[in-house]
C-alpha cells in the first residue's frame, strides 16, 4: 500500500518543477500554433500582410488545383509507402526474432536500423548516387545488357517511395521486433498444443497480437511520411509535388505566410483524421 | 539436418536481401567518398582521400559542423533538464489537471518539424526575433523536450519513488533527494534522453533551414552542397556525418544498454 | 511516559471513502517488538506510514518517546522505516547505502565507514561495503535495508513486510536474526506482515488488525490460546467454530445449548449473559478424538470426510453426525486407522474451549 503521501509542503515548490517546461511549451509551441491559425485567417496584399479575416485561404487550397493535387500526391504517396514499408519489413523483423539465434539477435537489429543515423538529407543524396542515370543501377543493367539505355529511376514518384521506404522499413523493422519478442512463447506453445500448424498459429495467434503494434508503426509512418519535405525534394524532381513541398514554395519563393499557414493547417486536419481513423482501429483491435 | 538447412534457405535470402536494401545508398555514399576523380558514380577510378581534404579545408562545412555541434549539446541540455524537472514535478507531485499537463508537454511529438519550425519563423518574425543558431535551438528543445519528458516520466515508476521516500526517511532534504538519489538512479535515462536528443538535433534540417540564416548548421550547410549536383565532396562529408552518428550510437548502446542490461 | 516509544491516539484515516484507520489507539513499550498482523486492506501498513510519518491522519495523535509527531516529517522523527523492496539506492555501493542517513546528518566520512561497517557485521555482511545492490541475493539486499535503517541509531524501526519477498524457508532463518539483532541493539521493532506464523515467531506483542480496527493485542501466546475476538480466533491459526446459546450462569461455570447437546463450560475472564449467542472455537488439536475423561466434554460422533498428512500429524475434515453445519477440523494421529468414511468420537477438554461473542 503505497500510501500518498501528505506531507505539508510549500505550495509552489512542486510548481516550480514543471512551470519552466510548461512555459517554454505555451510560449514556442502553443503560442506559435495559435499565431500560425490568425495568420492563416489574414491575407497578403502585395508584399503586406493584411488582418483580414478571411477563409481566402483555405478557398484557394480548393479553387486552385495543384494545391489540391498537392494534397493527392502526398496521400497516395504515404499510403504506398506505409503498406510496402510494413509489407517489407514485417517478414524481416520476424526472421530477426526467430531464426536468428538470441544471441546475436540485438546485433542483427542494430546492424538493421545502422543506416537509420546517418544524415537525413544525406541519405536522400544517397539514394540519387544509387539511382540516377549513371548511377549505379543504371550502369550494372547496362552492363548486363538487361537495357539499352538507362532507365529514368531518379527524379519520379519511384524514386520518392524508395527513398522512403528504406527509412520506414527500417523504423517498423524496429516496432515490429520489439513487438514479435515481447510475446510470450507460451502462446504460440499452446497454439501449438492445441493442434495448430506454424501457419495457422501465424495467422490466428501471432499476427492478431502485433497487429495493434503495427498499427501504431503504421501510423507513425503515416506522420512522418506526409510531414517530410527532403526526401520528395531531392529524389523526386519537379515533375509532381508534395504538400511539403507546395508549402516550402509558398514560404520560400513567395514569402506567403498566409496561404502556407493555411496549407499547414490542412495538412494537419488530415493528419488528426488519421489520428482518429488509427486510433478507433487500433481500439477495435484490442477489444 | 539438409532438410533442416533447406527450410532456413528463404529466411536467409530474404534477410540477405533486406540488408542488401538498407546498405546499398550507405555503401555506395561511403565508398564513392573515396572516388579518385570528380564524379561518385561508378566506375571507380581509385581511393583517394582528397574529398575529405576538401571537406576539412572548406571553413564554411567546418563552421557549420561546429555550429550543429553547439546547438545540439546545447538544446539538448536543456530539454533533458526541462523534461527531467517536469518528469519529476508530475510523478511525485499532486498537481492540479495532470493529464492536460503530460498531454500538453507531449503534444509536439505528434506535429511534423515543417509545422513547428513555420510556426516559430512566423510568431519570431512577428516579434521581430532575428534568424539564428540560437533560434534554431529553442526550436529543437520544443521537439527533443517532449521525448526526454517521456522517457524520464516512464522510469520514476513507484519503486523509485519508495527509494526516494527511504532517502527522506534517512533524512535527506528535497535537493539532496534529487541530486544523490533521483538524479544517478535515473541516469541510464537521463543519458539516453540525451543522446537521443542530440542525434535528433544534429541530424535535423527543416527547423533549422527556416530558422537560421548566416550561420547554418551542417544538414543546412550540406543541402546547399547539394545544389551542385553528383560530388564525392558531398560524400565525404555525408560519410563523415554517418561515422559520428555510428559512433554515438554504439556509445550509447555500450554505455545505457549494457549497464541497463546488469542492474 | 518514556518508557513508550510509540502512542498512538485515537487515529482515523479515511482514502476516499474507504476507512484504512477507525480510531486506533495503542501503545508500544520502549524496546519491544511488537508485530502488526491483519489480512490486506486491514490498515496494518497505513498504521505504520502514520508512525514513520509518511502518512499525516486526518485525525488523532502520534506520539514518539512522549513527544507529538504527528505533522513531523519521516527524517525529523527517531523513527527508520525497512521497505517492503528494500528501496536500496542502485547506484550506491552497499557502505554508501547503510552510511546515506549518517552523511545527510554530516557526519565524516571516516566515521560514516566505520560505523556502516559495524553495521554490517552486525547482520552479517561485514566485508560486503563495495558490492552494488544488484550483486546481492534477495536475502543479503534485507539485511543491508536494516543495516541502512539502524545505522542511524534510531529509536523505533519499522519494518514494512520486510520478508514477504523471500521464500519460506529463508524468511524462518530471517524471522530468528531479526529478534535477535532487536535484541543485541535495543531498539524498538514494530514488524507489519499478514504471516501470522510470522507473526508468533517473531513478536513479544502481537496487535491484530481488521477493518482498521484492532481486533486484538496482546503476547502470541494469549493471542492464540484466549483470542479476544472471532476474527482474531479465525486469523491467527485455524479454528472450529461451533454456534450456541448461553442457558444459565453460575459464577465462572455456566452452561451453554449447543447443536452437539448442552455443554459446561468456564469463561474466566468473559462475561456472558443468559440467552446470548455465542461461537465456541476449538483448535484442531484441542479436539479429543475416540478419548474419553472427567475434563473432557462430548461432543458426539462424526464422520471422517477428508484426510491431509501434515507431516507431524493428520488434519481430518469431519462431518458431525447430528449437526451437519459442523464440520471441525480436528488433529489425528501421525500413523492411526482412521479413514475417509470411518467414524469417531469427538471430544474437547473443558478448559480448551474459548468462548466468543457471535457477532454476526
Amino acid at each position: 500500500m503505497a500510501a500518498a503521501t501528505k506531507r505539508k509542503r510549500i505550495d509552489l515548490g512542486p510548481w516550480a518543477f514543471v512551470a519552466p517546461a510548461l512555459l517554454w511549451t505555451a510560449a514556442f509551441f502553443v503560442a506559435p500554433f495559435i499565431v500560425m491559425v490568425v495568420v492563416s485567417l489574414w491575407e497578403r496584399v502585395g508584399t503586406d500582410l493584411v488582418a483580414s479575416w478571411t477563409f481566402a485561404n483555405y478557398l484557394k487550397f480548393f479553387e486552385r488545383g495543384h494545391f489540391f493535387q498537392a494534397m493527392v500526391n502526398s496521400l497516395e504517396v504515404t499510403a504506398i509507402v506505409t503498406v510496402t514499408s510494413i509489407v517489407l519489413a514485417y517478414p524481416f523483423a520476424w526472421i530477426i526474432a526467430e531464426k536468428v539465434p538470441a544471441r546475436w539477435q540485438r546485433l542483427a537489429l542494430v546492424l538493421a536500423i545502422l543506416p537509420f543515423w546517418t544524415s537525413y538529407v544525406v541519405r536522400s543524396y544517397s539514394w540519387l548516387l544509387v539511382l540516377a542515370n549513371n548511377g549505379i543501377i543504371n550502369q550494372a543493367l547496362l552492363g548486363i545488357g538487361v537495357v539499352d539505355e538507362p532507365l529514368d529511376l531518379a527524379n519520379s514518384r519511384t524514386a520518392t517511395v524508395i527513398g522512403f521506404v528504406h527509412f520506414f522499413v527500417m523504423l517498423l523493422t524496429l516496432t515490429i521486433y520489439a513487438n514479435l519478442v515481447q510475446l510470450s512463447p507460451n502462446y504460440r506453445k499452446a497454439a501449438a498444443d492445441l493442434g495448430a500448424g506454424p501457419l495457422r498459429t501465424f495467422w490466428h495467434v501471432v499476427l492478431p497480437l502485433t497487429l495493434p503494434g503495427i498499427m501504431v508503426g503504421a501510423f507513425l509512418t503515416f506522420v512522418l511520411c506526409i510531414g517530410d519535405y527532403i526526401t520528395p525534394q531531392v529524389l523526386g524532381g519537379n515533375n509532381e509535388l508534395l504538400m511539403p513541398q507546395v508549402i516550402m514554395l509558398q514560404i520560400g519563393r513567395r514569402a506567403d505566410f498566409p496561404t502556407a499557414s493555411a496549407l499547414a493547417i490542412l495538412l494537419m486536419i488530415v493528419v488528426t483524421i488519421a489520428y482518429l481513423g488509427f486510433a478507433r482501429w487500433i481500439r477495435l483491435e484490442r477489444a | 539436418m539438409m532438410r533442416k538447412a533447406w527450410r532456413h534457405l528463404p529466411s536467409v535470402l530474404y534477410a540477405l536481401a533486406i540488408y542488401g536494401f538498407i546498405f546499398l545508398p550507405v555503401v555506395v555514399l561511403v565508398l564513392f567518398s573515396f572516388q579518385d576523380g570528380r564524379f561518385p558514380i561508378p566506375p571507380l577510378k581509385g581511393l583517394s582521400l582528397r574529398w575529405y581534404e576538401a571537406v576539412w579545408n572548406d571553413r564554411r562545412l567546418m563552421e557549420a559542423l561546429v555550429n550543429s555541434i553547439v546547438v545540439a549539446v546545447g538544446s539538448s541540455l536543456m530539454a533533458v533538464l526541462l523534461g527531467f524537472l517536469s518528469a519529476y514535478g508530475l510523478a511525485r507531485f499532486k498537481l492540479p489537471a495532470k493529464g492536460l499537463q503530460r498531454a500538453l508537454l507531449t503534444a509536439p511529438l505528434t506535429v511534423s518539424y515543417l509545422i513547428i519550425g513555420m510556426g516559430l519563423l512566423i510568431t519570431f518574425n512577428a516579434v521581430g526575433i532575428p534568424k539564428s543558431l540560437a533560434a534554431a535551438g529553442i526550436g529543437h528543445v520544443v521537439i527533443n523536450m517532449p521525448l526526454c519528458f517521456a522517457i524520464i516520466y516512464s522510469q520514476m515508476g513507484d519503486h523509485q519513488a519508495n527509494i526516494e521516500r527511504a532517502a527522506r526517511d534517512l533524512g535527506a532534504k528535497e535537493w539532496q533527494v534529487i541530486t544523490l538519489v533521483t538524479a544517478p538512479m535515473l541516469w541510464p535515462a537521463l543519458f539516453a534522453s540525451f543522446f537521443l536528443s542530440m542525434t535528433f538535433s544534429w541530424d535535423e534540417f527543416i527547423i533549422s533551414f527556416l530558422l537560421t540564416r548566416f550561420d547554418v548548421t551542417l544538414p543546412v550547410e550540406i543541402w546547399s552542397l547539394l545544389r551542385s549536383g553528383l560530388n564525392p565532396k558531398t560524400n565525404a562529408v555525408g560519410s563523415v556525418v554517418f561515422g559520428i552518428s555510428v559512433v554515438l550510437v554504439i556509445v550509447l548502446e555500450l554505455v545505457v544498454f549494457r549497464k541497463g542490461r546488469r542492474s | 511516559m518514556t518508557d513508550l516509544a510509540v502512542d498512538v491516539r485515537n487515529v482515523t484515516h479515511h482514502y476516499d471513502s474507504f476507512t484504512a484507520l477507525d480510531g486506533v489507539s495503542l501503545t508500544v513499550p520502549t524496546g519491544s517488538y511488537t508485530v502488526f498482523l491483519g489480512p490486506s486492506g486491514s490498515g496494518k501498513t497505513t498504521l505504520l506510514s502514520v508512525i514513520g510519518g509518511f502518512l499525516v491522519p486526518q485525525s488523532g495523535e502520534v506520539l514518539i518517546n512522549g513527544q507529538d509527531m504527528t505533522d513531523v516529517a519521516p527524517a525529523k522523527r527517531p523513527t527508520t522505516t525497512v521497505f517492503q523492496d528494500y528501496a536500496l539506492f542502485p547506484h550506491m555501493t552497499i557502505g554508501a547505502n547503510v552510511g546515506f542517513g549518517l552523511r545527510m546528518r554530516g557526519i565524516g566520512a571516516k566515521e560514516r565507514s566505520d560505523r556502516a561497517h559495524r553495521m554490517l557485521e552486525l547482520v552479517g555482511l561485514g566485508g560486503a561495503e563495495d558490492k552494488k545492490p544488484h550483486e546481492l541475493s534477495g536475502g543479503q539486499r534485507q539485511r543491508v535495508a536494516l543495516a541502512r535503517a539502524l545505522a542511524v541509531e534510531p529509536s523505533v524501526l519499522l519494518l514494512d513486510e520486510p520478508l514477504g519477498a523471500l521464500d519460506l524457508k529463508l524468511r524462518r532463518q530471517m524471522q530468528a536474526e531479526l529478534k535477535a539483532i532487536q535484541r543485541e541493539v535495543g531498539t524498538s521493532f514494530i514488524h507489519v506482515t499478514h504471516d501470522q506464523e510470522e507473526a508468533m515467531a517473531i513478536g513479544d506483542t502481537v496487535v491484530v488488525m481488521s477493518h482498521g480496527r484492532i481486533e486484538d493485542m496482546g503476547t502470541p501466546e494469549r493471542v492464540y490460546l484466549q483470542p479476544a475476538t472471532l476474527f482474531t480466533a479465525g486469523f491467527m491459526g485455524q479454528s472450529s467454530f461451533l454456534k450456541g446459546r448461553v442457558l444459565e450462569k453460575k459464577g465462572s461455570v455456566f452452561d451453554v445449548e449447543t447443536p452437539c447437546g448442552p455443554l459446561r463450560l468456564s469463561a474466566p475472564d468473559k462475561r456472558f449473559e443468559a440467552g446470548e449467542a455465542v461461537v465456541l472455537s476449538i483448535r484442531p488439536e484441542h479436539f479429543v478424538v475416540d478419548g474419553a475423561g472427567d475434563d473432557i466434554l462430548p461432543l458426539g460422533s462424526a464422520t471422517v470426510e477428508d484426510l491431509t498428512f501434515a507431516g507431524a500429524h493428520h488434519l481430518a475434515v469431519l462431518k458431525h453426525a447430528a449437526n451437519d453445519a459442523f464440520r471441525p477440523v480436528a488433529q489425528m494421529p501421525q500413523s492411526g486407522q482412521a479413514q475417509v468414511g470411518s467414524t469417531v468420537t469427538l471430544g474437547v477438554r473443558r478448559d480448551d474451549v474459548v468462548v466468543l461473542k457471535d457477532e454476526r
